[in-house]
């Protein structure tokens, strides 16, 4: 009975501890179209594309006007979407555009991915 | 005064639970396909387990709501012991449910299982609450496994068996925020509100509104206090309105006598004589801390008792006469159950010795009331009459012959009880004629 006080004391804190935790989401969300520049680079954000797998959102990074690099800012937890990412990033830094193939076994993704991509291009142009 | 039921009230409880857990199991799985089940397999087969645990949770709380009707026709002991095998089913379920999401995620994002289980629990709302939960109700599990039963004080795991509704409060916020089932359907969250929400409200009811409720109608106090003999004393107890109190004779109530010291202890009791509306009398062995005191309650001291709980009664009746079978103190709810029940009866007194018959004599001025009739059976549990064990088959076929025409009612410590059921099944009465009652709580 005297070992009740302070058990329930300390549940108590341990239960507000745990049920005041925020989770950080895997992605920052960042808001679409808004630019960045640091140095000579440019980085600008796609749409949040939503499919069943999850949701596709690239950030393009382009320098001197081309486009450098593409970084995933939300990836789908699904397998096949994480394969296929590479791939599609490969394709978008040849092509210089969101104009790329669907990849095998991932066409949900691919499309997401090139909408996604063609947004920031159109962003980056306007 | 006794109606005999054609069909069993237990056959009826357990008619009635089993439909509710049936529909309950079709809706979730229909609901759960609906919401459209996940490409990897395992998080299917993990996701459902989860969805199969957490109605069983809800359905624990049901079974220890202490629901005047499922009481009445289970008895505590069985829906105790029907709680006992849901939670250790339950507890599987869980553990499946975070092993087989967590190793489909692995799978899928191709990352081992800890650093993935970390990952969710860090990035995903409600996992982190999942864990702790899950981490509660198997602490609760293994300290409910016998051998830690045994070891721990009543008062110790019910304590740690509190912690079972933080648990239920974590998991519910989880399933809300993260469950695939309920994020994207409006009617599947309202259903799950509506369940989780009538589960509760029946704890609520029937733990702590009733019994709250009748304690401030009914203003219980200890009036007297008898020594029945060197160890077995009763409690007499009145309060107001007593005849609108709907206990029977064979049931029992937790009490708890409200002075310094003992207020938090609750003990079950049964009533050693019929309620006649006026005042209640409680009998009890002193046996552990509880009742070795109570021949130290002093007249006038508060009692706030919950109940009438138990399935011990007339209303079980299937024969027109009967045969009570009293081992020790067990034969409290016998003497009131000889006060109550319609037909004739036998009264079978097992006792170890003489000194330890108590209330002969309110038995026999009773049975000389009723014209039953009473056998006092006297020996340590080794004894054996001319028809060998005392309660042995051919001994209760000797002294009642036509106990296959009976019902039967049993009350006593375990291995009395064990030995006067195995040889009841060996006469051939049927199941449904024979009512035993463990009157101890969960353990």
């Amino acid at each position: 009975m005297h070992r009740a006080i302070p058990a329930v004391l300390i549940t108590a804190a341990v239960f507000v501890v745990v049920w005041e935790f925020q989770p950080t989401p895997n992605a920052t969300v960042a808001a679409p179209g808004v630019t960045t520049s640091q140095g000579g680079n440019l980085t600008v954000p796609g749409t949040a594309e939503a499919t069943r797998w999850g949701t596709v959102q690239v950030e393009a990074v382009f320098s001197n006007g081309k486009l450098s690099d593409i970084e995933m800012l939300q990836t789908p937890r699904d397998r096949h979407a994480t394969r296929a990412i590479p791939i599609l990033r490969q394709e978008a830094l040849q092509a210089q555009s969101a104009d790329i193939d669907t990849v095998t076994g991932a066409t949900v993704t691919s499309e997401a991915y090139a909408r996604s991509l063609q947004a920031a291009i159109d962003a980056k142009r306007n | 005064m006794t109606t005999l039921s054609t069909v069993s009230p237990r056959a009826v409880a357990r008619a009635g639970l089993t439909a509710v857990l049936g529909v309950n199991v079709l809706l979730v799985t229909v609901l759960y396909a609906t919401a459209g089940a996940s490409a990897n397999l395992l998080i299917t087969v993990g996701r459902l387990a989860g969805l199969y645990g957490a109605l069983l949770l809800t359905f624990q709380l049901v079974l220890v709501a202490r629901l005047g009707w499922l009481d009445r026709r289970l008895g505590m002991d069985r829906l105790t012991s029907l709680h006992r095998w849901t939670g250790f089913t339950l507890v599987w379920l869980l553990v499946g449910h975070a092993v087989f999401v967590t190793y489909g995620y692995a799978e899928s994002e191709q990352v081992a299982p800890v650093p993935m289980l970390v990952e969710l629990a860090e990035t995903t709302e409600g996992v982190l609450r999942a864990i702790v939960a899950l981490v509660l109700i198997m602490g609760v599990g293994a300290l409910s496994v016998r051998y830690a039963r045994r070891r721990l004080a009543y008062e110790t795991w019910h304590f740690i068996h509190l912690y079972s509704y933080l648990a239920v409060l974590l998991a519910f916020s989880h399933q809300i925020a993260t469950g695939q089932t309920f994020v994207g359907s409006a009617f599947a969250r309202a259903y799950w509100w509506t369940l989780w929400g009538a589960a509760l409200g029946a704890v609520l009811l029937g733990r702590v509104l009733i019994p709250l409720h009748r304690n401030l109608r009914h203003r219980l106090r200890v009036s007297h206090v008898v020594a029945e003999s060197p160890d077995v004393v009763s409690v007499h107890v009145t309060g107001r309105h007593l005849d609108e109190l709907p206990a029977r004779a064979g049931q029992f109530f937790l009490w708890r006598f409200l002075t310094r010291g003992r207020w938090w202890q609750a003990n079950p009791y049964s009533l050693s004589a019929a309620p006649d509306g006026k005042s209640l009398r409680l009998t009890a062995k002193a046996l552990g801390d509880g009742s070795a005191g109570l021949r130290r309650v002093r007249p006038g001291t508060w009692v706030f008792a919950e109940g009438p709980y138990g399935a011990f009664t007339a209303l079980h009746r299937r024969a027109p006469n009967a045969v009570l079978i009293a081992g020790g103190v067990g034969v409290t709810p016998i003497r009131a159950l000889l006060e109550d029940l319609a037909g004739h009866l036998v009264v079978l007194y097992r006792v170890n010795s003489n000194a330890d018959a108590v209330f002969l004599a309110e038995l026999a001025a009773l049975a000389h009331r009723r014209g039953a009739v009473i056998h006092l059976l006297a020996g340590p549990p080794s004894a054996a009459g001319a028809y060998g064990p005392l309660l042995g088959a051919a001994s209760i076929a000797a002294l009642v012959p036509d106990v296959l025409e009976r019902d039967v009612f049993v009350c006593g410590p375990p291995g009395m009880t064990r030995a006067a059921l195995d040889s009841l099944r060996r006469l051939g009465v049927p199941g449904d004629r024979v009512h035993a009652e463990r009157f101890a709580l969960a353990s």
